[in-house]
């Protein structure tokens, strides 16, 4: 089969990151796709695509190679290296015909190839054995015949002789561009009664719906976006392991839109939380109809149908459960509602990662680590956001103090947080230093950790850094 | 949003604010008893304006473990005071280790006294 091989050599493939190579590579793979829709991206800096339709469209393939590395240079800037083009039968000659940046006419890819020494094949022990036997290019190889060569070299042999002769290992497989899901409605004239968008909402789930059922597919995340008349916009992610029926997209809709309206005369009160969050462009409601209602699909996988569990897995409570947070992150937002996972680290506060309920959580093999250095078990129930001011005295009534050495100076006595009255100390533990990132003086930390129980039955985590104390903890 | 709550999931921990009207706290609790669900009210006490079902409170809080400048906090135990109206007038306490008593296995008569029995559910609902 022709092939056309684009290489741009300016792509370091180290290997130490396969996804910013392909994400950097995607801006070239978009302007191959310019020319014929079935591109195969072989790995990042190399793509492939068949040539007997482009061709005959551009006028040969001559004109079609130089067409190619036109656009693919104007692509890549003026600062890269100049991608090369090469033409042949077969992906294999024309990964070599791209090197030589030629055009191989149709017919001539195993003459092509015969010069070309073995070690072309690849990384394999394959090309160093058949050099020991006296086979030092592809020619030589090509020139075997085909049973020897299996009956002595087995299927990497044979697949190496098939290459040598200018055939394919295999065809190309194409990526297919995705199909556009984007459902959409233009409202004229603007509608601002939440009932009639609601209605207008379900017929798009559902025409959303058919054009999924129609592909095989369902979508677990939908992004619903809003537009009003006057510019505002408001745009919000719903996810759905289960994927999200008609039904349930078009009650969506009418959560984010209820959660939006409830937002346009704020009492004092919410206002203030919602600037503490961070959320001002949602803050003020829509202040005009609604023009545009637009449904896009987010993620989308195979519809593969559901199963309940039988012993365990998702139930109905779950889903209903679903169901509920789903509405109460469209009250309030979807920040709102968070999932508590266990994470790794020193400090108490480090030990909980909390995500947006339904989002996946955020991968991480931190708890795994050893972390030297954090709080023995069990864990402290309230952990202070910011450390409470306090103060520990011995029974002098001096400052107890941590030597650079990590011991105390005194046996602490007394205890005072944020200014109240002092608590005799019935039982202490520490100094338990903590000495983090002294390579670097920007983030660098000294403090020493104190588990103190008063003589009232509290037990609290104390830090003393550069002599101050604080409460960072209490076990309640 | 609590209401909301409550159709669907079993048990539900809030942090009353301090403005509670009685009428939405009764509706709130009429619809946690039809549904099955718990509410449990942190600091019930000053903020909940309707008497609760039960009133949990611990106390004599004793720490395991840790010296005079040795040894860690490894478990504390508390003793849980259940007291209310209705089926749980009568006060029962029981003694608790948090999280397991210290080097010792617990024992089938403290397992007892640690159970909570299951007619008496928290509070409020």
């Amino acid at each position: 089969m022709r092939t056309l091989v684009v290489v741009c050599p300016g792509f370091t493939v180290d290997g130490s990151d396969p996804d910013r190579d392909a994400r950097a590579f995607e801006p070239v793979v978009a302007a191959v796709e310019s020319f014929t829709p079935r591109v195969e991206v072989l790995r990042a800096g190399v793509c492939a695509f068949a040539t007997r339709g482009p061709s005959r469209y551009f006028g040969g393939d001559e004109a079609l190679a130089h067409r190619v590395a036109q656009r693919v240079d104007e692509v890549l800037g003026t600062g890269a290296q100049p991608c090369r083009v090469g033409v042949a039968d077969g992906r294999f000659a024309a990964e070599r015909a791209a090197d030589a940046g030629a055009v191989v006419p149709p017919g001539n890819s195993a003459a092509f190839l015969a010069p070309l020494p073995v070690c072309t094949l690849g990384t394999s022990d394959l090309p160093d054995i058949l050099r020991r036997l006296g086979i030092h290019t592809l020619g030589d190889l090509a020139a075997l015949p085909a049973p020897a060569v299996l009956g002595r070299f087995g299927p990497d042999g044979i697949s190496a002789h098939r290459l040598a002769r200018g055939l394919d290992e295999r065809p190309l497989a194409a990526r297919t561009p995705p199909p556009d899901l984007t459902v959409a409605a233009e409202l004229d004239p603007p509608v601002d009664h939440p009932e009639a968008l609601a209605f207008v909402a379900k017929s798009l789930a559902d025409q959303l719906d058919e054009l999924l059922v129609g592909q095989g597919l369902m979508a677990t995340r939908v992004s619903i976006q809003f537009e009003t008349e006057h510019g505002e916009s408001l745009s919000r992610l719903w996810r759905h392991d289960g994927g999200l029926t008609a039904a349930a997209l078009a009650q969506r809709v009418r959560w984010q839109l209820d959660g939006w309206l409830a937002h346009s005369g704020p009492s004092g009160r919410e206002r203030e939380a919602q600037c503490q969050s961070g959320r001002e462009r949602e803050a003020q409601g829509p202040t005009s109809g609604v023009t545009l209602l637009r449904l896009v699909p987010d993620e989308v996988g195979p519809a593969k149908g559901r199963q309940g569990g039988f012993w365990g897995g998702q139930s109905d409570g779950d889903e209903r459960a679903a169901r509920v947070l789903a509405r109460v992150q469209g009250m309030l937002s979807p920040e709102a509602v968070v999932t508590a996972v266990e994470a790794g680290g020193r400090e108490p506060g480090d030990r909980v990662c909390r995500f947006p309920w339904g989002d996946t959580p955020p991968a991480s093999d931190s708890k795994k680590a050893p972390w030297p250095g954090r709080i023995p078990t069990p864990s402290p129930a309230t952990v202070y956001a910011d450390r409470l001011p306090a103060e520990v005295v011995e029974r002098g009534g001096a400052v107890v103090n941590v030597t650079g050495r990590g011991h105390a100076t005194s046996a602490p006595a007394r205890l005072s947080i944020a200014g109240s009255h002092w608590t005799e100390i019935a039982a202490w533990a520490g100094p338990w230093p903590l000495d983090e990132r002294w390579w670097d003086a920007a983030v660098h930390r000294r403090q020493a950790r104190w588990q103190v129980v008063t003589t009232d039955g509290a037990a609290h985590l104390l830090v003393v850094e550069h002599g101050r104390w604080s409460v960072e903890a209490t076990y309640d | 949003m609590v209401a909301a709550l409550l159709d669907a999931i079993d048990i539900i921990v809030i942090w009353p604010p301090s403005h509670l009207r009685a009428t939405d706290v009764r509706r709130l609790t009429a619809r946690g008893r039809e549904r099955g669900a718990v509410l449990v009210v942190a600091d019930a006490g000053a903020r909940w304006p309707v008497p609760v079902d039960v009133t949990l409170c611990a106390s004599k809080v004793e720490w395991q473990g840790i010296g005079q400048g040795h040894g860690r906090l490894e478990a504390r135990s508390i003793e849980v005071v259940a007291a209310g109206r209705g089926a749980a007038a009568r006060e029962r306490r029981a003694q608790l280790w948090l999280p397991v008593e210290p080097f010792r296995f617990m024992h089938s008569e403290s397992c007892d006294r640690a159970r909570i029995h299951p007619d008496h559910s928290l509070t409020g609902a």
